[in-house]
Order: structure tokens, then sequence, then C-alpha cells
């Protein structure tokens, strides 16, 4: 019991980190934007979304026991971000179960067995992160614009969310696959596993 | 030679299935749009001949959008949705084959669960750059998710159903046929 409550529990906080970096890099983002332009503009996603990759990392490391903290996490800040009624389930869902459909497919199609991060390489990662932003992007796109009934820019949201998406799920599993190895966490599971 | 027959081929495989979701998108409502069996010939074709025949399917692209399109087609859109229609597969079959995922250049080396992943991924590219490219348009920005859904979920459908039915069903027909002494 312990062991699942430790899992969920460090899926939380994985993705709270993300989470938090992610929020520090847009604050800096908007006060430069107010510096440059006096202005700004909500209606385009960030080019740097980590927690993509913070809840794609917690689901193969972690397995089924991150979902409830994943869970927790993706509605808390749902409720941070104060999104309306007609799209907050939809996106709590897609935050959660997107990487978990995204490497389910990689992994019951024997395209790769992603047990761990640590010994995937950095293409299948690269791979991987491209999975996952087209699925994030486009089921957020098809969300967000069939229940709004007065869409902003179509164009200008999957230009800026896509690429973000990629970038920031990439740039979280190389740091967490780079902190892994330096640290030599998840080897304990290696050796089990080899026994 | 070889390569000029196998553009033919390619050419009236994408064409007359692209025909067919014509007629059955005329006969039953919304059919064209749920099941969009060009989508699976253009891989059939690729996985069968190679890139050799992108020629064949790119003319089998340009006839589609100048004549079973539902907008007004210029010039330069009708080619530059044709390009991306035949490009999106070639791309991922590419990025496959550069990140060990399977190679689908090579028939005798193909794993059938890599193929249906190559038609999940071809596919959500594919809709995603034609509609990127028709949204930077003002006239295609109403109902542009729902265009997109419905193109996505066509050519998804479409693309499995046509491989799976080809890979199940091509050998006994192409026997059948032999017997009646056509070929």
């Amino acid at each position: 019991m312990s062991k699942y409550l430790f899992a969920s529990l460090n899926s939380f906080f994985i993705v709270f980190f993300s989470y938090f970096v992610f929020l520090s890099i847009i604050s800096w983002q908007e006060a430069r934007e107010l510096l440059d332009t006096g202005g700004l503009n909500y209606d385009l996603g960030s080019y740097l979304y980590l927690p993509l990759g913070a809840y794609a990392f917690s689901w193969v490391v972690f397995g089924k026991w991150s979902l409830p903290g994943q869970l927790i996490i993706s509605i808390l800040m749902s409720l941070y971000w104060a999104l309306e009624m007609n799209i907050f389930f939809q996106f709590v869902l897609i935050n959660v179960f997107g990487p978990v459909i995204s490497v389910s497919i990689f992994r019951f199609l024997e395209v790769y067995k992603f047990k761990d991060i640590n010994s995937e390489s950095l293409l299948s990662l690269s791979f991987l992160c491209i999975v996952l932003a087209l699925f994030n992007s486009l089921s957020k796109f098809f969300i967000f614009f069939m229940t709004d009934d007065q869409p902003s820019s179509a164009f200008d949201f999957l230009v800026t969310y896509l690429p973000g998406d990629f970038i920031g799920s990439f740039v979280f599993l190389v740091s967490a696959k780079f902190v892994m190895k330096v640290f030599h966490l998840g080897d304990n599971q290696k050796n089990k596993s080899a026994i | 030679m070889n390569i000029f027959k196998n553009n033919i081929n390619a050419f009236l495989l994408v064409f007359v299935s692209i025909l067919v979701s014509v007629l059955f998108g005329a006969l039953i409502e919304n059919f064209k749009s749920l099941i969009y069996l060009a989508f699976g010939a253009k891989i059939l074709a690729l996985l069968l001949w190679g890139v050799y025949v992108i020629p064949g399917i790119f003319l089998a692209k340009i006839i589609q959008y100048l004549f079973f399109s539902n907008f007004d087609p210029n010039i330069e859109m009708v080619v530059s949705l044709a390009a991306i229609a035949v490009l999106a597969p070639v791309l991922m079959m590419t990025m496959m084959k550069i990140s060990n995922a399977g190679n689908m250049f090579k028939l005798e080396k193909i794993n059938f669960r890599h193929v249906i992943f190559f038609i999940i991924i071809s596919s959500m590219l594919s809709a995603l750059l034609k509609h990127m490219y028709m949204l930077s348009d003002i006239e295609f920005a109403q109902d542009a998710a729902a265009a997109m859904l419905e193109a996505l979920f066509g050519q998804l459908f479409g693309g499995l159903l046509f491989v799976y039915v080809a890979s199940k069903y091509a050998q006994p027909i192409y026997q059948i046929i032999r017997k009646l002494k056509f070929v």
C-alpha cells in the first residue's frame, strides 16, 4: 500500500514541479512582453509546455499507481487557470490520459517498450514527444474550438501549442533522463529485472 | 520502365479509391467523411512500390482536389494540398526509419503492427498540416475543428480498413482472377 502511495505522491510532486518551472517561465515571458509591447496575448500557448513531459514521465516510471496523483494535480491546475466548466473536465482528462494513450500506442504496437526512461534513446524519446504533442494539441484544439462559441484564432492556437508541447515534453524528458543517469536513479529496478 | 508501370498502378489504385469514396459519399450521407479509403490506398501504394510512386499519387490527388473537392480550387491551393497529402506519409516513413521505429521502405521487413502505428501518426500529421494550411486562409476558419476531426477520423478508419482488407483479401482475389485467366 505504501508503495502505491509513494508512486502517487511522487508523480504529484514531479508534475507539480514541472508546472512550477513552467509558470515561472511564463511570468518571466509576460514581464518581458509587458516591457516590450505594453500588452499581453493570452490566446497563445507557451513554447515550453513542460508538464506534458512530466505526465508522460510519471506514467512510464510509476505506471497506473501514478494516476491518482496526476489527476489531483491536473484538477488543481485547471482550478488555478480558472478554466470554464465546458472545457474543465475534458482538459483534466486529456492532461492525464493523453500521455497514457500515447505511450500505450507505442507499447501495444511494439514500436518501443518504454519500460523506463533511462534505457531509451534520444531518438525514441523525440518520437514519443512528437506523438504526445500531436495527441495533446489536436485533442485540446478539438475540445476548445468545438465547445467555444466564438473561437479566437485556430491557426495561432495550433502554431503555438504544437511546437510548445513538443519542445516542452522533450526538454523535460531529456532533463529527467540526465538527472536519473547522474544520480543513478532507477538502477535498483534495472538490477532486479536483470536478476 | 518498371517505375513508370508502378506509378501508373499507384495512380489507378488511388484514383479508383477516390471514385469509390465519392460514389459511396453520394449514396450514403457522411460515408465519405467517415471512411476515406483514398488515404489507405495511398499508404498501400507507398508500402508496395516505395517512394518512387510519389508522382502517380500526386497526380491522383491533384485530380481529386480539382474535380471532387467542396471548395473553389485555385492552382496554388490544389498543388499545396496534394503535396501535403503525398509528403506527410513519406515524412513519417523517414522518421520511423531514422528512429528505428520500423522500416516502412522494405516490404519484407514490415511488421503489421508498425503499419497500424504508421497509419495512425500519418493520418494525424496529414489532417493537421492540411488544415493548418487551409486555416491560414480566413474563409476556412469557420467550423475548422469539426472539419479537421472529420478528416482525421476519416483518414484513420479509411486507412486501417483499406490496408486490413487489402492484406487479408488481396491474395485470394488475385488467385480467383488468375483462375479466370484474366491475367
